[in-house]
């Protein structure tokens, strides 16, 4: 369909058009600018990460080490790590949705502190400056977990400064952390009360508690690795007394927790793309916010499970193992209430839930897996092998990073004013979807069988595996390949969305696409539930009339 | 020019539309900070806890060694110029600048007396051959262990003199603001904000002070 | 809003004399248990300095609930690395 240069004109002034010299872009304090901000730091970091994945695999082709030494192949797992955990996972969602549409969803004209929003993003670059020289300099072998004694006496890399590059990135998630807290508590709109709050506020609420409250202890533990290799003396040195476990339990009090940092949001942007491509209110909304609070506070009781084999008290691994199990179940729960929404909604196919239901495919089997590795018994035979890579992916990757793209559709006509084509994107998605289970399914196989992580040699029996494996690179390389072209050109030469392409209620889709700088013309005034649709014909009348939301 | 910033509109920040509204927000975020903090330096605590559980007679010999008088000496300074601080907080929101200029001036003084007290503990610890490292030397029933008493005593004792020092920056800096500008007192939040960071700090040195300093064989 | 000057000097002495009765206690005989009683006083004075000085007592709920979360999250954390250490030595 061709339309006339006049039909895809955007008119009038929104956030993007405002003021376009690059100062006005980087000393933004608007929410939304800075997301995009974020948006692009994320992408080039993205493909760093995967660059370092598609060398891996391509060595693990071969079982002899064909390509590189081992301590390069160290060298590059611990930056696929570092990288993909620390510079984009945990700020994807976060950072560029969280940012982006928090204080639309909550009906407020920007964060509580705009401009400590702008410094979190600066000091996020210059940490990713630190790992980023770290890397050039020749790189570090310890792997992202960072274990002494050998991160902090033994290691050649250069450990101090990643150290101090993470320790900086922390800052930024404290601080997004902080402002997403202050921001939902004291800027909701005019009744906006905590249970008309959109599932994906929430979530990223849950998500901001574990920024605040874990972050800190990796600042320290990492502060103490530095001080030990820099001073030669150290808390982590047996030789004077010190026990290495006390650095894996300090690390896994911030790691695990992280790892709900990473899928929290994930589940959140779940949670609207259910309720919008099924266009009924979510299942057990007050189920999902009770589950999303209990995910973040379990999540800070499983830390052990981590280090069943690594020395810690029997005793302590069991009430690790039981504490594992709990801290399931809110996610179970959540699965369950997406997949009773999905049941009698009028579903539709395009790109955003096909996202969806990878996620809720994906992290079912990785949730699985991990109900596994919390039982002390499996995780003994499992554990350091590829079956850890492969339940960790499907969270990550499976889970995660689904969400992400899913989100970043869904809410691109908003973000741009513009559509993305969406054949291309559902065909990409597929991409990813078989791509992912290509590459990933065979190592669950491989580590039950025996294969350690972070090996680049191993026995020859294992080739054939390893070889299906890598050939799911392709795959997600084209799946990974194609959002970044289209949305890039769709994002300047797009159809018109107009404000609402999806037909969906909630505050975002109440304004313009793309929004003015200051979202609302007069801050709304909430009257209703959100998820508000019609119910379905054979269905009871709410208890609630629906009232219209009052967008003046 | 109305004193009380309850009912000034003051100089407001986007997006807040109300004094008091901003300034709650501010309090609140500044007491999330403070929390991060207290896991900052809970990493070290736990440390401190499972060395001194499991090296309880080595930890015992080395405390001995500590000069508790210092250190209550500096206990009592600090609890004074939390004293002071909170003071000058109060006069900040009642806008009045000589007053609070007086009691950012004594808060001042006692911290840097603080961390002259400090830097003469640490003085004297270097020339008992006490600092960790190569010229460590101590006579005990386990000398690396009690070695490990004083990586924590540097360390902890360490990060906390640097937060000091950030603070004694802080108060020159909003001291500088309010000498040189008499609207600085229209937002007194930044004040309220550094009267929180300050009385946290005083907190942290309060069990610093029973972990290194009352610690000695019975 | 007066200064109340009285209940910050009160709060000063209380502090000044709990520092007294640490340091003094110290010397006595309590055993494994005087890091205990130092720690428990430790925590009263910062429970003063937190009610007065930084004026929770006087502020909403929610600053009651931030103040006591890191608190709450070291003892968590405190709690379970506990639980390894003394557990090790357990049949």
């Amino acid at each position: 369909m061709t339309q006339t240069p006049e039909a895809r004109f955007i008119p009038g002034e929104n956030y993007l058009n405002k003021e376009k010299t690059l100062a006005s872009w980087l000393f933004t304090h608007d929410h939304k600018r800075i997301a995009l901000l974020y948006l692009i730091s994320i992408t080039f970091i993205f493909l760093i990460g995967s660059l370092a994945a598609v060398l891996m695999r391509t060595e693990l082709m071969f079982p002899h080490g064909e390509f590189f030494t081992s301590t390069t192949y160290n060298k590059l797992f611990t930056l696929h790590g570092v990288i993909m955990v620390w510079f984009f996972l945990i700020p994807a969602i976060p950072n560029v949705l969280g940012n982006f549409l928090i204080p639309i969803m909550i009906g407020a004209r920007d964060m509580a502190f705009p401009r400590l929003n702008l410094i979190s993003w600066y000091v996020f670059m210059f940490g990713g400056l630190f790992a980023l020289t770290s890397i050039i300099l020749g790189g570090v072998d310890t792997g992202w977990t960072f274990y002494t004694p050998y991160s902090s006496t033994y290691s050649n890399g250069w450990v101090i400064a990643m150290a101090v590059g993470i320790f900086i990135n922390g800052f930024s998630s404290i601080f997004t952390g902080l402002n997403f807290i202050v921001t939902i508590h004291k800027l909701r709109a005019p009744g906006m009360t905590w249970f008309r709050l959109p599932l994906f506020v929430w979530t990223l609420y849950s998500t901001s508690l574990i920024f605040v409250l874990a972050t800190p202890v990796l600042a320290i533990t990492l502060t103490l690795v530095a001080l030990e290799r820099g001073f030669g003396i150290g808390i982590f040195d047996p030789r004077i007394g010190g026990d290495p476990l006390l650095f894996q339990h300090l690390f896994w009090f911030y790691s695990h927790p992280a790892v709900y940092i990473m899928i929290l949001p994930a589940m959140g942007v779940v949670s609207e793309l259910i309720a919008a491509f099924s266009r009924k209110p979510i299942f057990g909304y007050n189920f999902i916010v009770y589950a999303s609070l209990g995910i973040a506070f379990l999540g800070f009781l499983v830390w052990g499970h981590h280090m069943f084999v690594s020395g810690q008290s029997i005793y302590a691994g069991m009430i690790f193992s039981l504490l594992s199990f709990f801290v399931a179940i809110p996610s179970a729960i959540k699965v369950f209430n997406w997949t009773a929404t999905l049941y009698k909604g009028h579903i539709t196919f395009e790109a955003p839930i096909l996202y969806a239901f990878s996620f809720i495919a994906l992290f079912t089997i990785g949730g699985m897996t991990g109900l596994m590795l919390a039982s002390l018994a499996v995780d003994v035979h499992v554990t350091q092998t590829y079956f850890i890579v492969a339940h960790c992916h499907y969270i990550m990757v499976g889970g995660a990073v689904m969400a992400y793209l899913g989100g970043i559709h869904y809410w691109f006509p908003k973000i741009t004013g513009r559509m993305y084509p969406e054949m291309l994107a559902r065909w990409a998605a597929v991409f990813l979807f078989v791509g992912f289970n290509l590459a990933f399914f065979p190592q669950f196989i491989l580590g039950y069988m025996g294969m350690p992580r972070r090996y680049h040699v191993y026995p020859e029996e294992f080739q054939l595996l390893n070889i299906i494996s890598t050939t799911g690179l392709p795959l997600l390389g084209i799946g990974y390949f194609l959002p970044l072209t289209y949305l890039g050109w769709s994002a300047f030469f797009g159809r018109v969305a107009g404000p609402n392409p999806w037909d969906a209620p909630g505050l975002e889709w109440q304004i313009p696409s793309p929004p003015p700088s200051e979202n609302f013309a007069c801050i709304p005034i909430v009257t209703r539930k959100p998820y508000g649709y019609d119910p379905p014909p054979d269905t009871h009348e709410p208890d609630e009339a629906p009232e219209e939301i009052h967008v003046h | 020019m109305s004193t009380d910033p309850e009912a000034s509109t003051g100089l407001l920040n986007f997006p807040f539309k109300e004094a008091r509204h901003q300034r709650e927000s501010a309090l609140f975020g500044m007491w999330i900070f403070l929390a991060t903090e207290v896991l900052f330096f809970g990493g070290m605590f736990t440390a401190y806890m499972v060395y001194r559980y499991s090296h309880w007679q080595a930890f015992d010999e080395a405390g001995a060694h500590q000069e508790s008088y210092l250190g209550c000496l500096n206990t009592a300074v600090l609890l004074t110029s939390g004293f002071t601080m909170a003071l000058a907080v109060e006069f900040a929101r009642k806008g009045q600048r000589e007053w609070l200029l007086a009691l950012f001036a004594i808060t001042w003084l006692l911290g840097a007396a603080f961390l002259g007290i400090e830097g003469y503990e640490y003085h004297t610890k270097f020339t008992e051959h006490l600092v960790p490292g190569s010229s460590f030397h101590f006579t005990g029933s386990d000398p690396s262990s009690s070695e490990l008493f004083f990586v924590l005593y540097f360390t902890m004792t360490g990060i906390h003199m640097f937060h000091m020092f950030v603070g004694l920056m802080l108060i020159l800096f909003f001291g500088g603001w309010s000498w040189c500008s008499p609207r600085a007192l229209l937002t007194p939040n930044p004040f309220e904000v550094l009267g929180l960071y300050w009385a946290f700090v005083d907190i942290v040195w309060l069990f610093l002070y029973p972990l290194f300093y009352l610690v000695h064989p019975q | 809003m007066k200064i109340n000057l009285g209940r910050s000097v009160r709060v000063l002495i209380s502090l000044y004399l709990l520092l007294v009765l640490t340091s003094g206690l110290a010397f006595l005989p309590f055993g494994q248990w005087d890091w205990l009683i130092s720690l428990v006083i430790a925590f009263v004075m910062a429970g003063l300095i937190l009610l007065f000085f930084m004026k929770v007592k006087y502020s909403e709920p929610l600053i009651w609930l931030t103040s006591a979360a890191g608190f709450t999250w070291l003892g968590l954390l405190l709690l379970l690395v506990a639980l390894d250490y003394v557990s090790r030595t357990w049949p």
